[in-house]
């Protein structure tokens, strides 16, 4: 029916395009069998008045006649349509431009419309009193209403989602809201008329509910229909002003990682949201999709402030001082002692920007929704818990930087509450862990530095330890496949903790001092673990045992490292022997009280039993008896010769000071190790200089005298020796090996000898054959007075005292010294790989194979060719042989050459 | 004992567990081949690196750790002074849990080993322990020899010899003693 009207309405527009219009149009009576023509000059359709008596009597007239009442139903229903046409003739809407101005005045204008259209619109309105008796009558709003979707589907939708097409999301968000505007403008004007009319003629309050009923109908279309195609402009539009409302960096400065305080931008960008929020409101886009949308947007906002802010943020720095009110706003949960920062900044976000946008925008939306304290407190749940995510990934690089970290630690503390967060947290940890430590790219050291860090951080997180138990395993199990851990760690628990200028070294690159400086400071509670602590009714920060603890679980209070460390890495007898060899050595190396040495020694003393530790006490007491046996024989040899002073111990070492110009007297100090409690220390033997030679012999004699059961062997190569040079030009004072002495002494010999004459020369031939060394040592010991310019090697294997320096040596040689005094350890060290990096098969292990070669010939079989015994060392040193068989003939070589096997058809054996 | 042997552990291929640690991780297995073959080169390395005078011990031959020869040289003060001995040790496939069959190769005139090297001391027998190994029974004997048990001998006549005639005894020692080459 509505469509035929439409049919007819265009109709009748082309005909008056032609024939000109009447101002009011006529309807085409649907039937009108009484009506008469209508009088000349008269409007067809035009309301008559003389109608009206007739309307108000038929009431009345109902029960007359069958034919009245035909009549009047018929009149009635002729009145019916006639008012439907002339009301709704007005109220059609007129076709919507494109770009049509929002203040353009609305049709119909309010003026144009008459008395006529009132009257007509009563009959409308009330058909039960006006037309009773109508037949057809309709409801003018369900009309209005579908012209109105009609109209809004076909004409304004289409502009709405061509907006789209250009512009930016907010000037296509804002035209479409205008347009929306304007649209809904024109529907509701014509919809006040008939308002009005309500309000004017029937009860009051009528009006509410017809006006909502079209409220409701208007915005179901426009967000069925608008809010999908413009879901996409407005999330952007919102997403901008909420992230530059809470402080988040926008897209253009995506780079910056700081969150803008509140300012005037943050407050225009809040005005300009709620007043969007308003108009979309009005136009009715704020239904549910705007919901979700911005419950969405806020979402992501609070992971990316998360991201943001707290991002490698893990420092406790200048927290509290300055405001110590803060623990208001804290979630009740966070409160702790020390939250950290981040929890900190992150709850006052929430409380003052946060849960602030939110309440006003919802507020805005509904005055119903409200958000309460409980909403509050669960956005910072969720914030923290989402903090705990980004600290949990994190976690690797928060423990590698203890202790600048712990912040980060008590942010994950705060969050990791339930046993599936804590597993999660290992998780994570311990993969992150195996990916980038545990591979043969990480030197032991720094997987070790990283587990004390780990042991640090995980204690700080977790008394209980279940959570480092967690993740520890790999690592331990890791470790114990590296050869050098239990040194590493010894030899860090007896490492300096201050350096040459007495300032404390904190990090090192080539020892744990981590440990020495745990074992000085004491913090480290050393002895059994205090294992009453369940009784220590004072203690106010008593926790009950996680949940998620091992039926194995033992809590213990302290973090424990060294504890930790020796523990759990290597047996006790692995330890226990490195121990023995790293502290063998410092003996031998160092003159001192060996402080480190006994502390660490009763530290393993506690943890092993005394036991297996004698040969430790031993070797300890082995050096102080030496200190005491240099004294009395220094005495004794005072007494003896006067002026002879030699200082001597015993089986294994020498000390000595030469001095070149004063031959008569150089102080010799002794160690005498027990062999049998010490670790096997490999020798070289030469002959030392004569005047030692003669300290030594004189040592032994007093030695046997005091200790008849105990015989000396002197052990040349061990022990340093404070050798000083006079050179024409220069005096060097070197601290050197033993070796190194000798080779250098004889240089001296052979000067005095010359006379004034030439600077002294030798070959190598000669020197191996005064001095009874290695001709591998022999090298390694010039090459060293080379670098420091007091030999030159005049031709191949010859060598002379370099007696003055030219121009540049000089500068070379200061440089050097200056090198030297920074560093003076450094070149120790390296010398003594020079003694064991040789040609051929090396200096050091070379006793060892001889050792093989010589059981080997002694019980298997007495002779063996070469690929026999190359083959038999391939297979019986569990190490391996790593050396080829020219290699290990040109040794057998050597061996022949020295007496020691000989060469019978083609096999070798031992001489006998 | 003092157990020197370092090199074992600190030098050993990265990647592989040294055995003192790998047996520390895992759970302790039953004696087989593999730990018997594992201690016999741990001992070896030890006897290499840190060897006592007057004795030493190698394996037979490369493929077969369980037959070792071992030599002894006579103490001094004793009437086997000068005199070098070989002996075999056939370890069993449970050692150390078990102890070595050790037969004296040289001919031996002595009160507690028989004509054919076979030698009565406890250690080897009953007294075993997995804690005594090739050096400590090697010791043990070369003990033996300045210091026979005349309680329970193998060779009667030789027990009575060494305390009545000690002449006598040395006189026999060295004529039963000749140098055997295993070539």
């Amino acid at each position: 029916m509505m469509a035929g009207r439409t049919l007819d309405t265009k109709k009748r527009r082309v005909f008056d395009s032609v024939f000109g219009a009447p101002s009011i149009s006529q309807p085409t009576p649907v039937a009108t069998p009484v009506t008469g023509f209508t009088a000349p000059g008269q409007a067809f359709g035009t309301p008559q008045v003389h109608r009206s008596p007739s309307n108000s009597q038929t009431p009345s007239a109902l029960k007359v006649s069958p034919e009245k009442v035909t009549t009047d139903y018929v009149q009635d229903q002729v009145r019916w349509d006639r008012s439907w046409h002339i009301v709704t003739r007005v109220l059609n809407l007129p076709n919507f431009p494109e770009h049509r101005g929002v203040l353009e005045p609305l049709k119909p204008e309010r003026e144009s419309v008459d008395k006529d259209f009132y009257n007509a619109l009563d009959v409308l309105l009330y058909p039960q009193t006006c037309v009773p008796l109508a037949r057809q009558t309709e409801d003018i709003i369900a009309w209005h209403t579908s012209q109105v979707r009609r109209h809004f589907l076909q004409q304004v939708l289409p502009i709405i989602i061509s907006l789209k097409a250009h512009g930016s999301a907010d000037a296509v968000l804002l035209r479409a809201v205008k347009v929306l505007e304007t649209a809904q403008r024109q529907y509701l004007h014509g919809l006040s008329f008939i308002k009005e009319h309500i309000d004017n003629s029937g009860p009051p309050g009528a009006s509410v509910s017809v006006m909502s009923r079209f409220h409701r109908d208007i915005y179901a279309v426009i967000s069925n229909s608008v809010a999908d195609p413009m879901l996409g402009v407005l999330r952007e539009v919102l997403g901008r002003h909420v992230s530059r409302i809470l402080g988040l960096p926008s897209k253009e400065n995506a780079n910056t990682y700081s969150i803008a305080p509140e300012n005037v931008e943050s407050e225009k960008a809040r005005r300009d949201l709620l007043a969007l929020v308003d108009s979309l409101k009005s136009v009715g886009l704020a239904g549910e999709q705007f919901q979700v949308s911005f419950a969405e947007i806020m979402n992501d906002s609070m992971t990316e402030y998360v991201h943001r802010g707290c991002k490698g943020i893990w420092s406790l720095t200048g927290l509290f001082e300055n405001r110590p009110s803060k623990n208001a706003i804290l979630l009740r949960a966070a409160h702790h002692s020390t939250p950290s920062r981040c929890v900190t900044d992150l709850c006052e976000w929430i409380e003052n920007r946060y849960a602030k946008l939110a309440v006003q925008v919802l507020g805005m939306l509904d005055p119903k929704y409200t958000i309460s304290w409980t909403d509050k407190e669960k956005y910072k749940e969720m914030s923290i818990s989402r903090l705990a995510e980004l600290r949990i990934n994190e976690l690797y690089d928060i423990v590698v930087r203890w202790p600048h970290s712990k912040g980060a630690l008590d942010d994950l503390r705060t969050a990791i509450n339930t046993p599936q967060k804590r597993l999660h947290l290992t998780e994570v940890f311990a993969n992150t862990l195996s990916e980038k430590l545990l591979h043969p790219g990480a030197s032991t050291l720094q997987i070790l530095q990283t587990y004390i860090a780990m042991i640090w951080s995980f204690h700080a997180l977790d008394h209980s330890k279940v959570l480092l138990d967690r993740v520890a395993y790999p690592l331990q199990l890791y470790l114990s496949s590296r050869d050098d851990t239990v040194r590493i760690i010894i030899s860090g628990l007896l490492s300096e903790t201050e350096d040459a200028q007495g300032d404390p070294i904190t990090t090192s690159t080539e020892k744990l001092v981590e440990l020495a400086q745990l074992l000085n400071n004491n913090s480290e509670q050393i002895g059994p673990r205090a294992d009453d602590e369940e009784l220590d009714w004072h203690d106010m920060d008593w926790m009950p045992d996680p949940v998620d603890a091992g039926p194995g679980y033992r809590r213990s209070k302290n973090a424990d490292i060294i504890g930790t460390l020796i523990g759990v890495l290597g047996s006790q007898d692995v330890f226990i022997k490195e121990f023995q060899n790293i502290m063998g050595e410092n003996l031998l190396k160092h003159d001192g009280p060996f402080d480190k040495e006994v502390k660490v020694l009763e530290l393993l003393k506690v943890r092993f039993g005394e036991a297996p530790l004698q040969a430790c006490e031993v070797m300890l007491k082995d050096i102080q008896d030496s200190g005491r046996l240099n004294g009395l024989f220094r005495k004794r040899l005072r007494d003896r010769h006067d002026s002879h002073i030699g200082e001597a111990d015993t089986e294994k070492v020498a000390d000595s000071i030469d001095t070149p110009n004063n031959q008569s007297e150089p102080p010799l100090h002794v160690k005498v190790l027990s062999r049998l409690f010490w670790p096997q220390q490999n020798t070289e033997d030469f002959g030392v200089p004569r005047e030692i030679l003669e300290l030594q012999r004189a040592y032994a004699e007093g030695f046997e005298s005091i200790k008849s059961s105990r015989v000396l062997t002197w052990m040349q190569s061990l022990g340093q020796a404070t050798v000083e040079l006079e050179l024409e030009d220069r005096t060097v004072v070197e601290e050197v090996h033993t070796w190194q002495a000798a080779v250098i002494s004889s240089f001296q010999f052979r000067t005095s000898q010359d006379q004034e004459g030439t600077a002294a020369q030798r070959t190598i031939e000669e020197l191996v054959d005064e001095l009874e060394m290695d001709e591998t040592l022999l090298r390694s010991a010039l090459k060293f007075w080379v670098n420091k310019l007091v030999l030159q090697e005049v031709a191949p294997g010859t060598f002379c005292v370099l007696e003055t320096l030219n121009k540049e040596d000089r500068e070379r040689s200061n440089a050097q010294a200056a090198a030297s005094n920074a560093a003076s350890n450094k070149d120790e060290s390296s010398d003594d790989t020079g003694l064991a990096a040789s040609d051929g098969v090396g200096n050091e292990k070379m006793g060892m194979y001889w050792q093989f070669i010589q059981g080997m010939l002694k019980n298997s079989s007495s002779q063996m060719p070469l690929q026999q015994i190359a083959m038999m060392l391939k297979m019986l040193i569990v190490d391996g042989f790593p050396y080829s068989n020219e290699e290990l003939q040109e040794f057998l070589g050597r061996k022949v050459a020295d007496g020691s096997l000989e060469m019978v058809g083609g096999k070798y054996k031992l001489k006998k | 004992m003092n157990n020197y042997d370092m090199e074992d552990t600190q030098n050993s291929a990265p990647g592989a567990l040294p055995a003192v640690q790998a047996s520390k991780l895992a759970p302790r297995r039953g004696p087989d081949a593999q730990s018997t073959t594992k201690r016999l080169q741990t001992e070896l390395m030890q006897l290499m690196t840190s060897s006592a005078p007057g004795i030493s011990a190698f394996p037979s031959a490369a493929d077969n750790l369980l037959a070792w020869a071992a030599t002894i040289e006579g103490p001094d003060d004793t009437p086997y002074q000068g005199l070098t001995f070989k002996l075999s040790f056939a370890f069993p496939l449970n050692y150390p849990y078990a102890p070595p069959t050790v037969l004296f190769k040289t001919p031996i005139y002595h009160p507690n080993v028989d004509f054919s090297g076979r030698i009565c001391l406890d250690i080897l027998k009953d007294k075993w322990t997995a804690a005594y190994n090739i050096q400590t029974v090697l010791l043990s004997l070369q003990s033996l020899l300045g210091e026979p048990n005349n309680a329970s001998p193998l060779n009667g006549e030789a027990a009575e010899l060494w305390d009545k005639d000690p002449e006598e005894f040395k006189r026999k020692v060295l004529g039963r003693h000749r140098d055997v080459d295993d070539e």
